[in-house]
């Protein structure tokens, strides 16, 4: 077995632990993790959730997920190398003024994110934590990229931007906020996502950005109404926070909230902003929608 | 069965959560603290990706189905194996390394109550390592640790509990192994294997074949439950064979 300093070279230091190095004509991105960990490493060997990790990322291979393509030992260290991508490419791909000066593109890649979410799903993966932060995007190209596993860091995301929005709650969808904590994803709760994503991507801003748990499942409800045993069965017993909310709301009519959506939009992104995650339309079928004809 | 049903969902493995996420952060303080954060509770409330076995009870498409079945061939030991494990001849004893092996990994296994799908991955990881890597001849420790540094692996992919890894070493064991030296091994057996540690293995497929057979019945749940259990069973005696 080749040793990481044989296999590659032309080290070029990005970040403390992220460089970007060369093979034959290739550029690569490589992230040194370690395995050691004062606390529990000496006497638990390479920790679990490290092999779960990377043993997931090696199966996937898809055009708009950040591959890992190799992962060297050396010591304590393991070194992922991921595939390269150019400054071409930009994180936070919503701050990019470029993307609402085309609405095309939007749907492009409102589309291509889809069509990943449905692959990892199809592969029962589920993303949890989508945002518009790890999601990088390729203007010129059109190409973009999801960075699974925290490695949206590895191509230079802004440390500030990236470490406030750990705790960002903007993308959780109903069921999870309603249970405190008690995180309980599944499949919708990504497509949600997407859907915050996708009115985000019209507005201009974050669709909701409560702050907490209660406001945000506030700021859901006036937009979508208040959950009902009719559009959301069972939702009472689940629902023990609908009685601190006040009197329950109407939903408010899409249509006028996102004027520049034509029909087919609108249905999508109501289906997708379903506040019921049973009736919530998955990933596969939101690829399938008539938004996206032509695409 | 439906892919909106909670139970069915809920059992989807799952990945980067924020702490996954944070684990590969650069900053070595955030590392630090959540990596002890996320080892406790993924480990006590199931919350990290331990789902694996359930999720491998989720009704899958044919399309699925037929992906799993073209991955399977990565996941496959060398293909001259089994010709070396019958043969022995110039090999070292390799029938009697995988014997003695399986032998500990099975024992192990059941004392520390692992499920099914722990035990097919340490035998599958066994078996592509010896496959390709030429274990040093007449080191019998060697077997050893590579059976520990096996089941170690699997748990770890599977298991919602898994012990520190010196405690895996139970049963009538020749040698004993410290932490560090099960992690060497772990590390050589993870390279040699490419990383590729979500094999398919025939627990893949057992719900695929159960929603066809409860189909064909016309009954669910109850019917359901029954035949994973059987096949569950006899799946792990056939695996104890060495079939």
């Amino acid at each position: 077995m080749l040793t990481l300093r044989e296999k590659y070279y032309d080290f070029d230091q990005i970040s403390s632990k992220v460089f970007k190095c060369r093979r034959d004509d290739q550029f690569f991105t490589m992230k040194i993790v370690s395995i050691l960990n004062e606390e529990n490493q000496a006497n638990n060997g390479v920790p679990y959730w490290i092999i779960r990790e990377i043993s997931i990322l090696k199966e996937l291979d898809h055009i708009n997920i950040v591959r890992l393509i190799d992962v060297m030992t050396d010591g304590p260290d393991l070194f992922l190398v991921f595939e390269y991508l150019d400054n071409e490419f930009q994180a936070d791909f919503l701050k990019n003024p470029k993307m609402f000066m085309y609405p095309q593109m939007k749907k492009e890649f409102l589309y291509q994110i889809l069509n990943t979410v449905a692959y990892l799903h199809a592969r029962k993966i589920l993303l949890r934590d989508l945002r518009p932060e790890n999601i990088l995007v390729n203007v010129r190209t059109q190409v973009l990229k999801i960075a699974l596993f925290g490695a949206a860091r590895t191509f230079e995301a802004p440390l500030e931007a990236y470490s406030s929005s750990v705790g960002c709650l903007s993308y959780r969808s109903p069921e999870v906020l309603f249970q405190f904590g008690c995180e309980k994803y599944s499949t919708p709760n990504d497509v949600w996502a997407v859907g915050c994503i996708f009115g985000e991507m019209l507005l201009h801003r974050p669709l909701f950005s409560g702050p907490s748990d209660v406001e945000l499942l506030d700021e859901i409800f006036t937009l979508l109404g208040t959950p009902t045993e009719e559009t959301w069965p069972g939702v009472t017993s689940i629902c023990g926070t609908c009685a601190l909310m006040g009197p329950p709301q109407q939903p408010k009519d899409l249509a006028k909230e996102f004027p520049m959506l034509n029909p087919d939009g609108l249905d999508l992104l109501s289906k997708m902003l379903c506040l019921c995650p049973n009736y919530r339309i998955s990933a596969e079928d939101a690829v399938k929608h008539p938004y996206f004809k032509g695409v | 069965m439906a892919h909106n049903s909670d139970s069915a969902t809920s059992n989807l493995l799952l990945l980067c959560s924020e702490n996954s996420s944070t684990c590969f952060d650069d900053d070595g303080l955030e590392c630090d603290a959540a990596d002890g954060s996320n080892s406790r509770i993924s480990h006590h409330e199931g919350g990290g990706g331990s789902e694996l076995l359930l999720a491998c009870f989720v009704a899958q498409s044919e399309e699925a189905v037929r992906a799993m079945v073209e991955r399977e061939k990565e996941h496959l030991p060398r293909d001259d194996y089994l010709m070396r494990l019958r043969s022995g001849g110039l090999d070292l004893d390799l029938l009697g390394v995988r014997k003695e092996a399986l032998d500990w990994i099975w024992k192990a296994h059941s004392y520390l109550g692992f499920g099914p799908l722990s035990f097919c991955l340490a035998v599958n990881y066994l078996d592509r390592f010896l496959s390709v890597f030429e274990l040093p001849r007449g080191v019998s420790w060697t077997v050893q640790l590579l059976a520990v540094a096996c089941l170690s692996i699997a748990a770890k992919m599977e298991e919602i509990k898994v012990p520190q890894s010196v405690d895996l070493q139970v049963g009538e064991l020749k040698f004993l192994f410290e932490a560090r030296t099960i992690q060497k091994m772990e590390l050589l057996v993870l390279s040699t294997l490419r990383w590729k540690m979500c094999a398919i293995t025939p627990c893949s497929f057992i719900d695929y074949f159960l929603v066809h057979l409860v189909w064909l019945n016309g009954e669910f749940g109850v019917v359901l439950e029954f035949l994973g259990n059987i096949l569950n069973e006899s799946l792990l005696r056939m695996n104890k064979m060495g079939i």
